[in-house]
């Protein structure tokens, strides 16, 4: 028996059973506050309240008398079994709750970023430092004619051109584009219309000669996939960064955003600060350490 | 006691008041005309555009876009989540599930990730082995089999499981759990972060899964909200006790959400087809009595849209109801219901497909007072790969597993003891098209509300449709069509009444092909009436088409052609035109019998994604497989009621 003893008390297994024991009962007695005899559950005036609100949210009305009952009977089932899943360690391998205590952390850092406004000054600063995340593409606005294939078949092309010279003839060329050329069902003017756009609704070779032909001058025709068109680009914006006042919306949520990822950042590498992280090698090849 | 006596003499006040002043007086005194006139304009302003508040432009997108979060789609092997969705949506090359690289052709304007709300965010967590699931036999016996390479196996089980109720209570995500709600924050963190307003539209929605028997009356909801008002909600679902398989308890969820937040939401059904006769119900299928007139006004409230084709089958009709539609016989999907538990039975498509539905629903407003089915109608994909990728040269299948390979085509999709589905038989279908003012989530919503929407297999054919009572042939003529549509009638999705006396319905029709797509053969417009005696009827018009081909004696126009070259999967637009347009005025017109006007526009034959299958693969496909089709574009009816 002696013997047996003392080949037990050198096991390390022993040591790391006993410890645990030790803390096991330690953390018994911290939470012995809400387990066991004589522990209390108190429902509060708040909690009924948001079990109220969890009821209407999907019933869409108050609960009855007996829905209340209910509702209580479950929260303090819920309860009993909560404290003494907790107290036996439950929530300790479960990866819904470890995501979700991770989430709520979360949310708290990131409420602590997003709780003062960020400054005009503030915006414009980060407005300057990421250039690339609003950089407008090139876009042009443009009046055209259509000259419609289908209907004018061999002589489409020529029927443009007649139009063109009639246009450049005259001393005041603005036609009612309203009213000119044949029906076609798109837009007969695009206002600042990107060139990727203009490519979706024409083609691609008419968006392409529209980036190249002289501006505010009626100029063509143009192959489109529907047939022919006289154009006049009114203007062409190149690419470039834009105002604030005109991207202020996207700024301000990315820049919270950015700020929240700081946050979140910062909090974690001071928190991490805290542990020595061991990571045991795998098989080859070897797992560098998780930052 | 006090204030009650004066609210109650309030009214009476009022009336004295309305009674004694001109109503347009109130404190300006008598305006003349001369004055008036400087306030309105006479003339239209010098640029066009200024007065302009109608649709110029028509937006591409899917309502309807399952990603992992759905039980079903991560069990057939989805890994893309909402976000990878959203960016793929918006033209990003990104690797599907199957490990290849995938991109659309052009973006989408916007998208709805519509997951499924029973079981959400279920797969993620049973992929990940996660201790609760593996808690339960049910649990780990799926997550076994997935880890052994029977994740096909695993996910027929899941999802006949589902469809019979028989998932294990322990590992199902329901509403007011963290699993449940953390899928939910999710999916709205996505559609967040993707919303790009003039941009790119990414809406807040999720799937109804009503599925009881393996009848498929599923919903998708839309929110017009963003997060503050979404969040405030979880998605509404099937299972009892909280959830309910009745369309009118969803329309119960959608009135307290709208009530409690003051936000909005749409209900989308889609696959009457697989509903096995109770999608149009005339007898609801849960009481077992005709449908009253509370079920038809909440529908008709409820459910302004039907989305009528997409990948498992096209909905507009079926020979067998319209046995004198020469283009009906097309992508059926008419085997049995969802699950192919119970087989089809001919008197069942009554209640199955758009067109007959609109058809009884103009009998059943002359009975109720309220048209039940009166709802325009847009594609969507209903793909469960996270890609709304629908051309037919760009398919991506309805399941991770049914993306490009070899054998995607041959492998039954679908198979019980009573009839098979095979993987060819998916149909690369289709978007929807919304004419709104602007890309925003409140004015594609209210676009989809007042149904000016369409339809299409997959091309991004422009269809406008305008009904009038004074539409002449020089209004097809004009520089712009829209500004004549919207000037003398009312677009798609609209309604015709109070008939001027003697006048009949004109329409101002017009299609502009795909611009990177094929030419179109021609468009027709579809009348459905209800007559003196009861009986309701259908009829289709050629109304243009390209080239010079002529009706034949019983009416009938001669084919376009067809250029598809198989083998080669290619077509050319030597036959076809480009654009058609078309005034047209109904010749059998009656002014005392309800009516419905839609528009179908047909391309020309093009290869289906079967031949781009068989070309790229270099595989040889079975004799019974098509390898052509003949896309096409359906638009929302514009209605005819006769006045009391």
């Amino acid at each position: 028996m002696k013997i047996i003893l003392g080949k037990l008390i050198r096991e390390p297994l022993f040591h790391f059973l006993l410890l645990g024991a030790v803390i096991f009962f330690m953390a018994a007695r911290v939470r012995n506050a809400s387990i066991g005899p004589g522990a209390k559950i108190v429902v509060t005036q708040s909690e009924m309240e948001s079990m109220i609100m969890g009821f209407s949210r999907t019933w869409m009305r108050r609960p009855t008398q007996e829905e209340m009952q209910g509702l209580v009977n479950d929260y303090v089932r819920e309860e009993v079994l909560y404290r003494e899943a907790t107290a036996m360690g439950l929530d300790q391998d479960d990866v819904i709750v470890r995501r979700r205590m991770r989430q709520k952390f979360e949310f708290l850092a990131e409420d602590l970023a997003t709780r003062s406004s960020p400054t005009d000054l503030d915006l414009k600063a980060y407005l300057q430092q990421h250039p690339e995340k609003y950089h407008e593409e090139p876009a042009i606005s443009f009046a055209h004619i259509f000259f419609s294939r289908q209907k004018r078949g061999a002589s489409t092309e020529a029927a443009a051109n007649s139009f063109l010279a009639h246009l450049n003839g005259k001393n005041d060329p603005a036609p009612d584009i309203e009213t000119a050329g044949d029906a076609f069902l798109l837009p007969a003017q695009l206002d600042k219309a990107s060139v990727v756009e203009i490519a979706r609704l024409f083609g691609e070779n008419f968006a392409k000669q529209l980036t190249m032909i002289a501006v505010r001058r009626w100029a063509g025709p143009i192959a489109s996939s529907y047939g022919f068109h006289l154009v006049r680009v009114d203007a062409r914006i190149p690419g470039a960064a834009p105002p604030l006042a005109s991207v202020r919306d996207t700024v301000f949520r990315d820049f919270l955003n950015d700020r929240r990822k700081q946050e979140l950042d910062a909090q974690y590498l001071k928190l991490r600060a805290r542990y020595s992280v061991v990571v045991e090698p795998l098989e080859a090849p070897t797992v560098a350490e998780a930052r | 006691m006090k204030s009650h006596k004066v609210l109650s003499s309030l009214p009476a006040f009022l009336l004295v008041l309305f009674v004694a002043v001109p109503l347009v007086a109130q404190d300006t005194g008598e305006p003349d005309k001369a004055s008036l006139e400087k306030a309105y304009r006479s003339k239209r302003p010098y640029s066009p555009y200024a007065d302009r508040r109608f649709p110029e432009r028509v937006y591409w997108g899917d309502t309807h876009l399952h990603t992992s979060f759905s039980m079903d789609a991560g069990a057939f092997g989805c890994r893309l989540g909402p976000s990878d969705a959203y960016r793929f949506a918006k033209g990003q090359e990104i690797t599907a599930s199957s490990g290849q690289p995938v991109r659309l052709a052009r973006p989408l304007d916007f998208l709805v990730v519509a997951d499924h709300s029973d079981g959400f965010g279920f797969f993620p967590l049973l992929f990940s082995g996660d201790p609760k699931i593996m808690a339960d036999p049910q649990g780990r016996r799926w997550n076994e089999m997935i880890q052994n390479g029977q994740g096909a196996a695993a996910a027929i089980d899941i999802i006949t499981s589902f469809g019979k109720g028989a998932i294990s209570k322990a590992i199902f995500p329901v509403p007011g759990t963290t699993a449940f709600q953390g899928a939910w924050e999710e999916v709205i963190k996505a559609a967040e972060e993707a919303n790009d307003p003039g941009r790119f539209t990414a809406f807040i929605g999720f799937e109804w899964t009503s599925n009881t028997g393996g009848n498929n009356l599923h919903r998708n909801i839309i929110f017009r909200d963003n997060a503050t008002k979404a969040s405030l909600v979880e998605p509404y679902t099937t299972q009892k006790p909280l959830g309910s398989d009745n369309p009118r308890d969803l329309w119960k969820w959608m009135n307290g959400y709208e009530e409690k937040t003051g936000g909005h939401v749409l209900a989308i059904a889609h696959n009457g087809n697989l509903s096995n006769g109770r999608m149009f119900p005339l007898i609801e299928s849960f009481s077992g009595k005709p449908i009253d007139r509370e079920y038809a006004e909440t529908r008709a409230f409820r459910e302004r849209l039907y989305e009528v084709t997409q990948i498992k089958g096209d909905g507009e009709t079926h020979p067998f109801l319209s046995p004198n539609d020469e283009f009906a016989n097309f992508e059926r999907w008419d085997k049995g219901n969802l699950d192919l538990t119970e087989l089809k039975k001919p008197e069942m498509m009554e209640f199955e497909y758009a067109r007959s539905a609109l058809r009884n629903g103009l009998k059943l407003e002359q009975e109720l007072g309220v048209n039940p089915y009166k709802f325009g109608m847009i594609g969507s994909t209903d793909a469960h790969t996270g890609l709304a990728a629908m051309d037919e040269d760009n398919f991506w299948g309805k399941t991770s597993s049914s993306e490009p390979s070899p054998d995607r085509a041959t492998h039954p999709f679908v198979k019980t003891a009573k009839a098979t589905i095979m993987g060819w038989e998916q149909t690369a279908s289709g978007y929807a098209g919304v004419w709104a003012t602007d890309n925003t989530r409140e004015a594609l919503f209210d676009a989809m509300q007042r149904k000016e929407v369409y339809a299409t297999t997959g091309p991004r054919v422009i269809v406008r449709f305008f009904g009038g009572w004074d539409f002449t042939a020089n209004d097809a003529k004009t520089r712009n069509p829209a500004l004549v549509g919207y000037g003398k009638g009312v677009p798609m999705g609209g309604d015709l009444t109070q008939s001027p006396t003697g006048k009949t319905p004109t329409f101002l029709v017009a299609a502009l092909k795909d611009p990177i797509g094929a030419n179109l053969d021609r468009i027709q417009i579809i009348k459905g009436w209800l007559d003196a005696g009861g009986q309701t009827h259908e009829k289709i018009y050629d109304v243009a088409w390209s080239g010079n081909r002529m009706p034949d004696a019983k009416g009938k126009l001669p084919p376009v052609g067809d250029t598809v070259d198989v083998p080669n999967a290619t077509y050319t637009n030597t036959i076809g035109a480009t654009e058609l347009i078309k005034v047209w005025k109904d010749p059998e017109f009656d002014h005392s019998q309800r009516a419905f006007y839609y528009v179908r526009v047909l391309e020309i034959p093009t290869p289906r994604w079967t031949a781009y299958d068989a070309k790229y693969f270099g595989i040889k496909m079975p004799p019974e497989v098509p390898a052509k089709l003949q896309e096409r574009a359906y638009t929302s009816p514009i209605w005819y009621t006769p006045a009391k």
